[in-house]
């Protein structure tokens, strides 16, 4: 059993100007697949090395288990990490590259073999153990540096955005791979990005960083559908933020609430965070296009009237955007219903997936 | 190959020229004149007299070389060493003085040779400010009863130290470079696997720079091989640098036959060594663009 | 646990800095040293100007700032414009008989100074060019030009072949590629270059001690003779030593900051 935990962690440059990371508490669960999600900047990549023990913090506490390991060299803390760049040593082998921590183990020659053999052909790359990294492509340069990071069975694994030099097609496909590695091994790891659609995939709760601190830690669906602020809102998925005001709590169970929009009569229903589901609360409404549809002609709930501004064609579907008074969003419609720039067009935002963002 | 990369073979003409006259001639009057013919010599003709004065047993030319080549070998090793700690220091310390500091380096590569050594004269001769330091610490901690010659001294002391201080700087900016040109996560990579310092130095600074290091050492050997200044200005009268003894059979002693004769056998030294280094530089250059 | 390894740093820099600036400030200190009894007296008892007066006004010293002077820019010109040619033709076509060029200049390295100069003698004697001012050029250039074609042929190297193409397209002669197209582009080596001969002329021994004896004298044989030969005296030694050192240091600091020289050579600087 692995836990992570990072307490009343600081770090900061030029005398405090430059918050790299502020994190009164973090928790990475036993086996699970934590995702560090958010813009360059943000401090996932220090709270990373953090842990790894490759950057000291100014002040704070990591522990393994309860175990505190701040000050302990990354060399002794038993963690498993794969670099953005891969690093693999360009002087070794494959097999030799892989081999590399075990033999710093003395572990004996057959059982390095065993593993380094165990670890290849986990990562598809049996028949690449005699190449040199720079006969190697990107992926399988990738897939020996994580071959090379669990071999030595680490207590925990650190990635620092692995994926970032592949092509958008294969980084496709191994961020799948990755999971279901991960999910066999039960090894807990720690995932850096900045593509909030990896985090989504491969992870089981995010935390998402700006400036150094943590906007919102949850699963996918608790960070994409209920944003806690807006920064974490405008950065999962595609969405249109507009300014409004609760002026009725409609059931404090569901928060279900009535948003005022600002400076306008438009009135919506939403869902809202239940800390923040009270009257006068400021509060931003997300319309992500997936909410936005036609309505037909009984609808009351949330319809409003929006004008087409303009209309493209995108093979699968048709994405119209649309003007609800000073603001736009996207209408998308099948292939076969296609309106023109100017048109007048009643919408419906489902009042369940329409969520009020609290506003500071 | 397009029209345009065709370059007439003339233009290496004055190079050719310039080598011609500056390099083979006198290359070839050494030669000759190591095997008596040249009208320099008297009773001139072809002769083997100055090989075999060189080479018998216990001649000072004999007592020269081996002087020269432990002496300069000793001084390589010492300057080499160091010069790539330092290096290392640079590298994985990081400090933060550096970055102010690093033309202070750069006084030893710009002071003429001739320059340094006497300046080194001035601080290892009895009176002079290290010899006193070295000698007083030497005495205190009850090592040396009597004071330590550390110039015109009979083991070259004086010699290495005033080599060291040129050919240490070479050596930590030759290697510097290269250690620079390490992706520094492939180190961090390998302390998260568990390496320590020792360990990454052996297993990733070392093999990574390996061939810049050995042509630094070459070039660091060959300068030290064949300088003349430093022997000249910091050693003693006995023994004494190959190079010097020639100066002396030139100017002093006009014996030309044993100064060609010393000469050809400098030259192949040279030689061996020089081959060396330019089988190291290119397999140098070759490692960094991969 | 952080403080006391920031300490051997700060140790480390100490000696660093007394190692490089101990020497160069004897240099200055044995100039400045009117009296000093060096028999009792750790420290001169008196400072002043007065030896490096003495030196400048000396007859024997001027000629010998000249010759050093007016060797060191000519034999830097005269190998740069000597690598010129070579440096384009290696940096156009890389053939074996470059590789050959390359190899036997990489290789006039290895070879002594003393042994050169005494072939160099025997033919200067013939020639009777021993004790000729002019003559001493191309002996000074000998050590130059490995450097200086190194650097200027890997400048011209970095030229854009498609540069040259176009200006041949518009008609330009192969001389006019050089000297409109390399030349403008590469004036930092160029200089690089310059500089670095300047300071091996000025620096260089031997081959004066021999070829240019017994009249002509640059500043690093007078320092020579002022410690080893007949007339032993360090103060005056020191006094002409600053003459070389201090352009030498001067022309070096210059050539770090806006060209970075040595470290380029080095092969670092990134």
């Amino acid at each position: 059993m692995v836990r992570i935990e990072l307490v009343d962690i600081y770090k900061g440059y030029y005398g405090g100007k430059v918050v790299a990371a502020d994190i009164p508490y973090l928790e990475i669960r036993d086996k699970e697949f934590f995702g560090l999600l958010g813009p360059s900047g943000s401090g996932k990549t220090t709270t990373l090395r953090i842990i790894a023990g490759l950057t000291m913090p100014d002040r704070g506490k990591v522990l393994i288990n309860g175990e505190d390991i701040t000050y302990l060299p990354p060399e002794k803390r038993g963690l498993g990490m794969v670099f953005q760049s891969w690093a693999l040593f360009p002087h070794l082998t494959v097999f030799e590259n892989i081999a590399f921590g075990l033999r710093l183990r003395k572990l004996p020659e057959e059982e390095c073999t065993r593993r380094v053999r165990w670890a290849a052909e986990l990562l598809r790359i049996e028949d690449l153990l005699d190449r040199y990294p720079h006969q190697l492509s990107g992926g399988q340069q990738q897939r020996v540096a994580v071959a090379r990071a669990i071999v030595v069975e680490p207590k925990a694994l650190l990635f620092d955005e692995p994926l970032s030099n592949l092509d958008a097609k294969l980084r496709e496909q191994v961020r799948f791979e990755l999971r279901k590695l991960q999910k066999e091994l039960g090894i807990t790891s720690v995932y850096v990005t900045h593509d909030q659609a990896e985090a989504l995939v491969m992870c089981d709760r995010i935390a998402i960083m700006n400036r150094g601190r943590i906007e919102q830690l949850g699963t996918p669906e608790e960070v994409y559908n209920y944003p806690a602020t807006p920064f974490v809102a405008e950065f999962m998925g595609v969405t249109t933020l507009i300014p409004g005001r609760i002026v009725e709590v409609l059931d404090p169970s569901t928060a279900l609430v009535r948003v005022q929009v600002e400076d306008s009569d438009m009135v919506f229903v939403a869902r809202t965070r239940a800390e923040k589901a009270s009257v006068n609360t400021p509060v931003l409404l997300s319309i992500r296009p997936e909410i936005v549809s036609i309505a037909s002609m009984e609808e009351k709930l949330n319809v409003v009237e929006t004008q087409i501004v303009a209309a493209s064609f995108l093979g699968d579907h048709v994405e119209h955007i649309i003007a609800i008074g000073n603001y736009q969003t996207r209408l998308r419609t099948p292939p076969n219903v296609r309106f023109s720039p100017g048109d007048r067009v009643r919408v419906k935002l489902d009042e369940n997936r329409l969520f009020a963002v609290p506003r500071l | 190959m397009s029209e345009v990369r065709y370059v007439s073979r003339w233009y290496l003409l004055p190079l050719y020229t310039y080598l011609a006259v500056f390099l083979v001639v006198p290359l070839a009057t050494v030669v000759l004149g190591a095997f008596g013919i040249s009208p320099f010599i008297r009773e001139g003709g072809p002769t083997l007299r100055g090989f075999s004065k060189f080479f018998s047993q216990g001649s000072r030319y004999l007592e020269s070389l081996y002087f020269t080549v432990w002496n300069s070998t000793l001084a390589t090793l010492i300057a080499v060493t160091f010069g790539y700690l330092f290096a290392l220091y640079l590298t994985i310390r990081k400090p933060s003085w550096w970055g102010r500091f690093s033309f202070l380096p750069l006084i030893a590569i710009y002071t003429p040779y001739l320059i340094a050594a006497f300046m080194w004269w001035t601080l290892l001769w009895p009176r002079g400010y290290v010899s006193l330091l070295i000698n007083g610490l030497l005495q205190f901690l009850g090592v040396a009863k009597e004071p330590l010659y550390l110039v015109n001294d009979p083991y070259g002391i004086g010699i290495i130290i005033g080599k060291v201080w040129y050919t240490f700087t070479l050596t930590f900016l030759l290697t510097y470079g290269p250690l620079q040109l390490i992706n520094p996560e492939i180190v961090e990579a390998a302390r998260v696997l568990g390496a320590s310092t020792g360990t990454i130095i052996r297993k990733i600074y070392l093999p990574l720079t390996k061939y810049a290091l050995l042509a630094s050492a070459s070039i660091v050997f060959l300068d030290n091989l064949t300088g003349v200044s430093v022997p000249l200005v910091l050693g003693a009268a006995w023994p004494q640098y190959l190079s010097v003894v020639i100066l002396n059979d030139v100017t002093l002693f006009i014996d030309y036959l044993m100064a060609f004769t010393s000469g050809f056998v400098y030259l192949l030294l040279s030689i061996l060594a020089g081959y060396f280094f330019f089988r190291f530089t290119m397999k140098a250059v070759i490692y960094q663009v991969r | 646990m952080k403080n006391d390894v920031k300490f051997y740093d700060y140790l480390v820099l100490v000696f660093l800095a007394l190692f490089y600036l101990l020497p160069a400030a004897m240099a200055v200190l044995y100039a400045l040293a009117e009296k000093w009894y060096f028999g009792t007296d750790l420290f001169p008892s008196q400072l002043g100007l007065g030896w490096i007066a003495k030196m400048i006004s000396d007859s024997y010293v001027q000629r010998a700032f000249l010759n050093s002077y007016i060797l060191a820019p000519l034999t830097a010109i005269a190998t740069v414009l000597l690598c010129i040619p070579p440096a384009y033709y290696l940096a156009s076509r890389r053939d074996r008989l470059a590789m050959l060029t390359e190899t036997i200049v990489n290789l006039t390295i290895a070879f002594p100074a003393i042994v050169i100069g005494t072939g160099t003698l025997v033919l200067y004697t013939f020639l009777g060019l021993r004790g000729n001012l002019w003559a001493l050029i191309p002996a000074h250039m000998f050590f130059a030009v490995p450097f200086s074609l190194r650097s200027i042929t890997a400048s011209f190297m970095q030229v854009p072949k498609d540069l040259e193409e176009v200006a041949r397209v518009f008609g330009a002669t192969r001389l006019q590629v050089i000297l409109k197209v390399y030349l403008p582009l590469t004036w930092r080596s160029m200089l690089s270059a310059f500089i670095f001969s300047m300071a091996i002329s000025l620096n260089e021994f031997v081959m004066t001690l021999l070829l240019g004896a017994p009249s002509i004298k640059t500043l690093t044989i007078v320092v020579y003779e002022l410690i080893r030969g007949y007339a032993i005296s360090p103060p005056r030694a020191a006094a002409v030593s600053l003459f070389i050192l201090l352009p030498s240091l001067l022309a070096g600091y210059l050539s770090e900051k806006y060209l970075r020289v040595a470290i380029s050579l080095a092969g670092g600087g990134r």
